[in-house]
């Protein structure tokens, strides 16, 4: 009897270990976003994202002090279909203010495309601050055989932007994914 | 499996000549010593002081960080010694019986930490130099890919790509092998010294990474990121490195030259190198001979082909196909050969090479394949028989001349 | 077929084993099954062995020797794996299967079973992994990093293989922890606190804690690496939003901690050759427990120092750099701790304290240059060059390899009732030592002047080192050759062995004859401070 009560507690034990280690899991996630952010490790998935601004109290009062060089560059990915040019490579912008560009897309292949623009920021600590209000990025794009397109970014640079950062580079890659298995998009970015 | 076990004999003696040489100037290098060492580069065993103040600073720490870690390294073996000689059982023969002692214990978790704290400062120092990008005076933009880089100069429209020169015979041990093996290119980078230029570096397909120790550091190439890091050379010359991230079967055949010019030289550079764009337009517009085709196919083919389908036409099966009587190469219609040249073989290695080289050069390469190894179709393909597939296959002809 | 209690013995209840074949495959019995690991242990070896010694070959001189790119990439990526997954962890374990029961007198681990399973998967793990070579050309070529997208849209089939095969260690390894984990916390004889145990078993505490918490990253890594390769995920793609760079984060998070997993054990071998040899009790018996666990927590954070020129944010840099440094002052303390055990000691040089020595000596150099590795702007120049090579052979090959031949020379006697032939074991060890900094250290230079890792051939102003490197690999080889003769020679060759072997030896393993019986501490022993440990916390330094 003894025994088969000692094994009782054992189990009890061994099951509560079990059911707060699963809670620790979920408990570390927290912890992560935390270490992640103050590193500014997830910084190009952050710029992938449909922006949320980081710091919205400041993002309406315009810095007139300061300039910062914007640089929009374009890479495609592989064989890619399309040419693509931005219309203005370089901005000079006031943090705060709201901006828009675009980029003019040609599909010079004989059929329909669906492409995905996945953007990136250096430096990284700048990505949390280069908020896009809207941008084609959001979606994926399609076009005909031999047709183009505009495609626009609308944004904004939050003021708090650290002051020891100038330049930023915004740099679109252009994946071709009418092939991407499955054929369902994937979810919103 | 071709050349696994193949051991020829030739090569065997060769290779016993050569360590022969080998322990002759082992014994030569103990004997003159440092100005022995700085003539043979092949003995060089240190950073290259660098020609770029991150290098210098970067070589500077090193050089700090060596010494004082030798010196630590020095005190820990002598006291080593010191104990294995002095308390050897025979010297020693009763132990002593003791097993702690907090005070020192205690000291020795608090010493190395402000040692390290120490280290830690000039590098942070460094770190944060390097990270400093900003007021840049050009911007060029290194696109990695399996295996060669581009170059594109952002501000100046001007683009090309930069592929290992070295001939395949020279790997093969078929020739004498030049000064640069494995390290020249036919497109060297072309940069002016007393200029901070920023470097932009992604990837079109997997990852790469651009190291010349010269300038200071390496960075990698990602697919889909953007990552920058800047360049100010001090110092005119020519400074060679490579690929530093597995990428493949090609990874030890992507090298980077960068040939530093004053700014006046670079100017005149850049307007040459425009003209010389105009040059290959006008080639492309040519009719030529089969051996002039056969003469400069064979180039292309060893500098952007022979990695993967070998120099003698058999390819790697089963992932890379022989070219060497394969239907494509010898069949017709020979359309369907320069498609694929053209627009490569979506889900292979095989990439599309339309922007990469000119119609002249496509012309000469699928003329050469066509008529290499056993390949005897003596078909003639004209540079103007691409312009036409290209225009085939492009409603609008995209400005390639920019790419080149 | 009752889960067997404290009181009857091990599920195999014949006090002999049973014959032939059967005995090895169905064995609970952890002398058996450590002796298995051993011997799987060193056929890798030997197999990675000859993957290097091929690499070495083709790098003998620069020109296309006897593979070309294709295959060459294949021979690191095995290289790699084999060594790492397949000797040193197997081999560890294998010491821990031997060793742990008898230093806390316990009649065998606490799972038997679970041994057993964790063997055998072990063994279909690398025949899965071995046949990609054969069944599916070219085989896993993308390094044994694996860095998506080489290893994902970029891979070749084999590709899939490799990820079974992880799957498949990776269960191994975390059947194996918790086995050891519960033997040492359930089964210690009455009297053995905690704080009374050899090193050799909080080393392995440590470390099966590490390979609970790393192997299922490493097990998620290769699934999302999975999924992307064949259900249309994009975690490490950037067309689908992906990145890249998480596979890095996801594989250093694992990969880290997996280095220390290699090294700790090696580290309490260590702790247990050098007191028995400078008969005196190991110094700071406390810090050396702490610097474990120390060693341990920091592993789980400083993995993106691998990353340092991947493009992450300067201020990440400069705190991976931050919390590297800081790893190396557990290190060092250990290092410090072992030379104040030698300090005013009896010492003698048998050839298990002959490896330690060297031990000493070259994982102090692979130290040090890891921390050099860990300055983030230098490390710019290094990275991903032969110094990053050279660094990791020494603590990897100098260093922990080293610990193993020193517990192998250690325990052989005890475990085959056998002395071995001093005079080949001295053989082995000066051909090991010489031929081993032949073949790393010139990798420092040839790093420096500025070769990248992982190339199949290099430019000319590389050659002499690469030939040094080359000809101290071969030699290194054929010393291993030695190694084994000796080793195997003294199952049933060589004059008997008693019951402490070594002079200094202390401990319950050494109270039992050697060889050991096959069922040993049937009772618990009598364990008695004094005389069962060779540290003392009551006695202090005065």
């Amino acid at each position: 009897m003894k025994k088969n009560y000692r094994n009782h507690k054992l189990t009890t034990l061994l099951a509560a270990t079990a059911v707060i280690m699963f809670g620790v899991a979920f408990a570390l996630v927290p912890f992560f976003n935390l270490l992640c952010d103050a590193l500014d490790l997830n910084s190009i998935n952050q710029s992938r994202a449909r922006d949320v601004d980081v710091n919205p109290q400041l993002a309406h009062n315009i810095d007139h002090n300061r300039i910062i060089s914007l640089r929009f560059d374009i890479s495609y990915n592989d064989d890619f279909p399309w040419h693509v040019v931005a219309t203005d490579p370089i901005m000079h912008i006031k943090p705060g203010s709201r901006q828009h560009t675009e980029y003019l897309a040609v599909n010079h292949s004989k059929i329909t495309t669906t492409i995905r623009a996945i953007p990136s920021i250096w430096p990284p600590e700048a990505a949390k601050y280069l908020i896009k209000t809207e941008c084609f990025c959001f979606e994926q794009q399609i076009l005909d055989p031999y047709s183009s397109a505009q495609l626009p970014i609308y944004y904004y640079i939050n003021p708090a932007l650290p002051d020891h950062i100038e330049h930023i580079t915004l740099s679109y890659t252009f994946f071709d994914i009418s092939n991407f298995q499955p054929s369902t998009p994937a979810a919103p970015l | 499996m071709n050349n696994f076990f193949s051991f020829q004999n030739n090569v065997f003696l060769f290779k016993i000549n050569k360590t022969y040489r080998f322990i002759i100037s082992l014994f030569s290098l103990l004997l003159f010593n440092q100005p022995a060492l700085a003539q043979h580069p092949e003995w060089r065993l240190n950073l290259p002081y660098g020609a770029s103040e991150i290098a210098h600073k970067i070589y500077n720490l090193h050089m700090g960080v060596v010494y004082s870690l030798t010196f630590i390294a020095l005190l820990i073996f002598i006291f080593l010694f010191f104990s294995l000689f002095r308390y050897r059982q025979k010297k020693n023969p009763q132990p002593a019986c003791w097993s702690s002692n907090m005070r020192v214990e205690i000291m020795w978790w608090i010493i190395p930490t402000f040692i390290l704290a120490i280290i830690a400062i000039p590098a942070t120092y460094v770190l944060l130099y390097t990270a400093d990008y900003e007021q840049p005076d050009m911007t060029i933009k290194i696109t990695g890919k399996q295996w060669k880089w581009h170059y594109s100069y952002l501000d100046n429209n001007l683009a090309f790509y930069s592929n290992l020169s070295t001939p395949q015979p020279q790997q093969h041990n078929q020739a004498p092998k030049g000064v640069y093996y494995l390290r020249e290119v036919d497109e060297p980078l072309v940069l002016p010294t007393h200029t901070k230029v920023r470097l932009l570096l992604t990837s079109t397909d997997v990852i790469h990474s651009w190291w010349v120790s010269e300038l200071g550091f390496k960075k990698d190439a990602l697919p889909g990121i953007i990552t920058e890091m800047w360049v100010n050379i001090d110092t005119p010359g020519t400074y060679r490195g490579q690929c530093a991230e597995l990428c493949g079967i090609g990874h030890a055949f992507m090298p980077i030259v960068v040939h530093a010019l004053n700014e006046q030289d670079f100017k005149q550079w850049l307007i040459h190198k425009k003209e010389g764009s105009q040059q290959i337009l006008q080639q492309d517009q040519q009719t030529y001979a089969l051996n002039q085709l056969l003469t400069h196919g064979e180039q292309v083919y060893m500098r952007n082909c022979a990695v993967c389908h070998q120099p003698n036409g058999n390819g790697l099966p089963p992932r890379i196909p022989p070219l060497r009587g394969s239907s494509v190469e010898t069949g017709e219609p020979i359309s369907r050969h320069i498609d694929i040249v053209l627009n490569g073989v979506s889900g292979s290695l095989m990439q599309s090479f339309s922007n990469q080289l000119s119609d002249y050069d496509i012309a000469a390469v699928v003329t050469y394949e066509r008529n290499a190894w056993t390949n005897n179709t003596s078909d003639l393909v004209q540079p103007h028989d691409i312009t036409e597939r290209k225009a085939y296959w492009q409603h609008q002809p995209n400005n390639v001349a920019s790419h080149h | 077929m009752n889960p067997p209690d404290a009181v009857v013995p091990a599920p195999n209840h014949s006090s002999s084993p049973a014959p032939g074949l059967w005995r090895w495959i169905t064995t609970t019995n952890h002398k058996d099954i450590g002796t298995l690991y051993i011997l799987f242990a060193f056929t890798m070896f030997l197999i990675g062995g000859i993957f290097a010694l091929f690499v070495r070959w083709q790098l003998f001189s620069p020109d296309v020797q006897i593979m070309d790119a294709n295959l060459y990439n294949q021979a690191i990526t095995m290289h790699g794996l084999v060594m790492i997954f397949g000797f040193l962890m197997p081999v560890g374990v294998g010491f821990a299967n031997w060793n742990i029961p008898l230093m806390i007198g316990a009649a065998d681990m606490a799972l038997p079973r679970l041994n057993n399973l964790s063997f055998w998967v072990l063994v279909i793990a690398f025949i899965v992994l071995l046949s990609s070579l054969v069944l599916s050309q070219p085989g896993p070529n993308a390094g044994w990093t694996f860095y998506a997208p080489l290893s994902a849209s970029y891979g070749p089939p084999s590709i899939d293989y490799m990820i079974f095969a992880i799957h498949l260690m990776g269960l191994s390894s975390i059947m194996g922890a918790i086995n050891i984990i519960v033997t040492i916390l359930n089964m210690r004889c009455p009297n053995m606190r905690l704080r009374d145990m050899p090193m050799f078993c909080w080393a392995w505490l440590v470390t099966s804690f590490l390979l609970l918490a790393a192997m299922p990253i490493l097990a998620g890594t290769v699934t999302m690496l999975l999924f992307d390769r064949h259900f249309g995920t994009t975690f490490f793609n950037a067309a689908g939003g992906g990145d890249p760079l998480l596979f890095q984060h996801l594989f250093w998070f694992f990969g880290h901690p997996e280095v220390y997993i290699l090294i700790l054990p090696a580290f309490g071998v260590i702790s247990q050759v050098i007191p028995i040899f400078a008969r005196k009790p190991l110094f700071g018996y406390y810090t050396m427990v702490a610097a474990l666990i120390g060693i341990g927590l920091l592993s789980f954070f400083v993995w993106a120092h691998h990353m340092f020129a991947a493009g992450i944010a300067t201020g990440s840099q400069l705190y991976f750099m931050f919390i590297t440094l800081l790893v190396a002052v557990p290190t060092g303390v250990k290092i410090f701790n072992w030379l104040a055990t030698l300090y005013k000691g009896s010492i003698s040089f048998e050839p298990p304290m002959l490896f330690a020595i060297a031990f000493l000596l070259q994982f102090t150099i692979g130290g040090l240059t890891g921390v050099m590795l860990a300055l983030a702007p230098v490390n710019f120049q290094y990275h991903d060059s032969y110094f990053v090579v050279g660094h990791f052979h020494y603590v990897i090959v100098s260093g922990a390899v080293f610990a193993v031949f020193a517990g192998i020379y250690l325990w052989l006697p005890k475990w085959t009732g056998h002395m071995y032939s001093y005079r080949l074991a001295n053989w082995h060890f000066w051909l090991s030592v010489i031929s081993v900094n032949m073949t790393f250290f010139p990798m420092h230079f040839l790093g420096l002047a500025g070769m990248p890792r992982r190339i199949v051939d290099y430019s000319l102003q590389f050659t002499n080192f690469n030939m040094v490197s080359s000809i101290g690999a071969l030699i290194f080889g054929v010393s291993q050759l030695l190694f084994i003769y000796i080793a195997l020679r003294s199952f049933n060759h060589g004059k008997p062995a008693s019951n402490h072997v070594w002079q200094g030896s202390k401990g319950l393993e050494w109270i039992l004859s050697s060889p050991p019986p096959y069922h040993s501490f049937h009772t618990p022993p009598v364990f008695t401070h004094h005389e069962h440990t060779s540290h003392h916390h009551e006695e202090k330094l005065s």
